[in-house]
């Protein structure tokens, strides 16, 4: 370890920062070269700098933290971004990732785990503080995909029957009958029927009625 | 020829000739003169009465008579003769007709010419004359109006010259009353082509006799149109309750009766008297009526306008004391969990916190630890405590990070799983958008932990077409809407409605008793204001 990594800590908490600064200068091949308040200010002062880490608190003020990692990311490509955050939430995980950063360390966590933190991105590698893993990322992505829409399911129940009742062949007059409604109403239904299933016509409607006959026609 | 000259024959010619005259004035004589002094009297009396009584009759006439010579002087006038047309200053006729002609003018103003009098065309022709209306200014400069007309006399054979006498009727107070007649009409026709009204009289049958009016524009009719219609025809009924028909009745007994009617869609002040004779007998009746349609209108949209306002006003207190009370609530909910979970934490920490002296170093590091521990357990509260106030995710992440996190904790409370399927929330939407989505999820998932009594909640949301598509759905219990909506506990269920209605969008619950319940909303993205 030769090189000395060069540091810019980022976040409003000025007392918070003064021990984080002892913290790390007392390692050595470390030195904290700047830091700033702002948001602005930490975008700033990186693009200028090019620090080899930026540690960055995402709630700060003017300027939030994931903004500036998208946009130190894209000015200064040298510079790994650790991200530090109070919330444990796995969404602010992945929206860090996704602006760029390379770690996620949380604030109640140890020195540790932040010097771990350095030492994985100026390594290429992602780190995260306990209990965040890329297990448990994994699992909130497929849970964020959540599971599919059926179309279907979209529909009132006064559009059911009006799907259904087309797809057994009756005219819009005779299901206005049936449903004690007016034509135009009808209509309206079927307009809002077509666009809610992604379908353009009539047989395509009826085909889709088909395929969910098996389904109760009221909740 | 001298009488020397004369023959015997030619003298006794002459003396039988001059005898024949002689006997002829002596034939004449007695009819004049033959009359002995009695007898002459005797004529000469009757003579006089009889020209007396024809003067008497002259002077009693209602008219103006004026004999006028045939050269056109003026012979004699009676009174009524001299007071309107004697212009002299001594109040006495003109002593020739042609010195009139300066006073003289006909209906329409212009001078009428004296030949133009009928006198002198009389005396002139020998004929008599047509009437004719001829003004004449006298000396006050008022003008006296008078039909006149004139005959020859006295009576002449055919071809003689002869005088006139003229008769004339005065008719200055009654040209005076038509004119003013006329004027009150035509005041009272500007009155009513104004005023949206209708005037009308009828006989003591209640047929209508007259009926003038603008107001009978509005009601599809000419002036006059319904004459010789009784009332019952075009009220179409007989019977004598009947508002107007009442008030007619009422005035044809002697009543002034005023009422209000509304009658082919018009509405009408209406004011009926009895209509009299001069003698005061009561011929029928005249009525007036005003419609007052557009002010009966306006008072009906301001009566309405009125009505709406203190139904919003109530509304708007109702929703004001709602805000209050849930505000209320909401502190008193956070006061409570203060006090309860951060409370109750901070007082362990303290009493872990107070070292005496008697503590030895072992005990003290235990002490420190525990404290420690404490505090990462109240931060951790104090954390959870405000994300469950507004959880930051909404605003910083957006939906889908904001709705995960709910889903798990609530599941971790309730038991009840969450099923999450959405479709287009891949991007962010207006903050008031996104609050309101993640709120009515919020209150419907209460409610389905609340009643539902199941195990499984479905979440839907979908956006397209511009609209923010919300479904919670469960299988649960289901339940009477109408009987919550009455009971007015559900503010829960307004509270959704409102955030829905808020945002120009709509809310609808659908349930049915032991199949399940559906909570759906849709919010459309651009604002309707």
């Amino acid at each position: 370890m030769g090189t000395t990594w060069k540091l810019l800590l980022a976040d409003d908490h000025r007392m918070f920062r003064q021990g984080l600064r002892a913290i790390l200068e007392t390692e050595s091949g470390l030195e904290v070269i700047a830091e700033a308040e702002t948001g602005l200010e930490a975008s700033r002062l990186t693009e200028r700098l090019q620090p080899d880490v930026l540690i960055l608190d995402l709630m700060m003020p003017a300027l939030n933290g994931l903004e500036v990692a998208r946009q130190v990311t894209r000015r200064s490509k040298r510079t790994h971004v650790v991200v530090l955050s109070m919330h444990a939430n796995l969404g602010y995980v992945v929206e860090a990732l996704r602006a760029g950063a390379g770690a996620y360390v949380l604030k109640d966590a140890s020195a540790d785990d932040l010097l771990q933190a350095i030492r994985a991105v100026m390594s290429g590698k992602r780190y995260f503080s306990a209990p965040i893993s890329e297990a448990a990322l994994e699992d909130y992505q497929r849970n964020a995909e959540g599971s599919p829409l059926d179309p279907y399911d979209t529909l009132t129940a006064r559009e059911r029957e009006v799907l259904h009742l087309t797809a057994e062949g009756n005219s819009g007059n005779e299901i206005a009958d049936r449903l004690f409604i007016s034509p135009r109403t009808v209509e309206s239904h079927q307009a809002n029927l077509k666009r809610k299933l992604g379908v353009r016509n009539q047989k395509e409607l009826i085909r889709f009625a088909l395929q969910h006959s098996v389904k109760p026609s009221a909740p | 020829m001298n009488d020397h000259e004369k023959t015997r024959e030619q003298l006794l010619e002459e003396v039988r000739r001059l005898r024949e005259r002689v006997a002829v004035l002596e034939e004449r004589r007695p009819t004049l003169i033959i009359r002995n002094d009695q007898e002459q009297q005797g004529t000469l009396e009757e003579l006089r009465a009889t020209e007396e009584l024809n003067w008497r009759i002259i002077e009693a006439v209602p008219g103006g008579v004026v004999q006028v010579a045939h050269d056109g002087s003026v012979i004699k006038a009676n009174a009524t003769a001299l007071r309107t047309i004697g212009l002299t200053p001594d109040g006495k006729v003109h002593r020739w007709v042609r010195d009139y002609e300066p006073f003289t003018i006909w209906e329409d103003g212009s001078p009428c010419p004296a030949a133009d009098y009928p006198v002198n065309r009389c005396l002139q022709t020998g004929q008599p004359q047509p009437p004719m209306t001829i003004g004449v200014r006298r000396p006050d400069g008022q003008v006296r109006w008078g039909i006149y007309s004139a005959v020859p006399f006295p009576e002449v054979p055919a071809g003689q010259p002869t005088g006139a006498l003229v008769t004339f009727l005065d008719i200055t107070e009654r040209k005076r009353d038509q004119e003013t007649l006329q004027e009150r009409e035509s005041r009272l026709r500007l009155l009513l082509g104004q005023m949206p009204a209708v005037l009308w009289t009828t006989d003591f049958e209640l047929r209508v006799t007259s009926a003038v009016g603008a107001g009978l524009a509005q009601l599809d009719k000419k002036p006059d149109q319904d004459v010789g219609l009784t009332l019952y025809e075009i009220f179409q009924t007989f019977d004598p309750t009947y508002l107007p028909l009442a008030a007619h009745l009422r005035a044809l007994q002697g009543e002034s009766v005023s009422y209000e009617m509304e009658f082919m869609g018009r509405w009408f002040h209406s004011h009926v008297e009895p209509l009299r004779a001069v003698n005061g007998a009561i011929l029928g009746c005249i009525g007036v009526a005003v419609d007052f349609t557009e002010r009966k209108r306006a008072e009906e949209a301001i009566r309405l306008a009125e009505e709406q306002a203190r139904v919003y006003s109530q509304r708007l207190q109702g929703l004001s004391r709602r805000l209050l009370d849930v505000q209320e609530q909401e502190r008193r909910h956070l006061a409570r969990e203060l006090h309860d979970e951060i409370g109750q934490v901070l007082t362990c920490l303290k009493l872990s916190l107070e070292m005496g002296p008697r503590l030895g170093a072992a005990d003290v590091r235990a002490r420190l630890g525990q404290a420690r521990e404490q505090i990462r357990e109240l931060t951790s509260r104090v954390r959870d405590l405000s994300l469950r106030l507004r959880p930051t995710m909404l605003d910083d992440l957006g939906l889908i990070p904001a709705l995960l996190w709910h889903f798990e904790r609530y599941t971790a409370q309730t038991q009840v799983r969450v099923r999450f399927e959405h479709r287009g929330l891949e991007r962010r939407f207006p903050p008031e958008l996104e609050t309101a989505a993640y709120r009515i999820v919020q209150e419907a998932l209460t409610n389905v932990a609340r009643h539902a009594r199941t195990d499984e909640a479905r979440v839907r949301i979908w956006y397209d077409h511009e609209l923010l598509s919300i479904q919670v759905e469960d299988g649960g219990a289901g339940f009477d809407t109408e009987h919550l909506m009455s009971s007015g506990r559900s503010s829960g269920l307004s509270g959704m409605h409102e955030r829905a209605q808020l945002l120009g969008g709509r809310l609808t619950v659908e349930s049915t008793r032991g199949a399940g319940t559906r909570v759906m909303a849709e919010l459309p993205e651009l604002s309707t204001e």
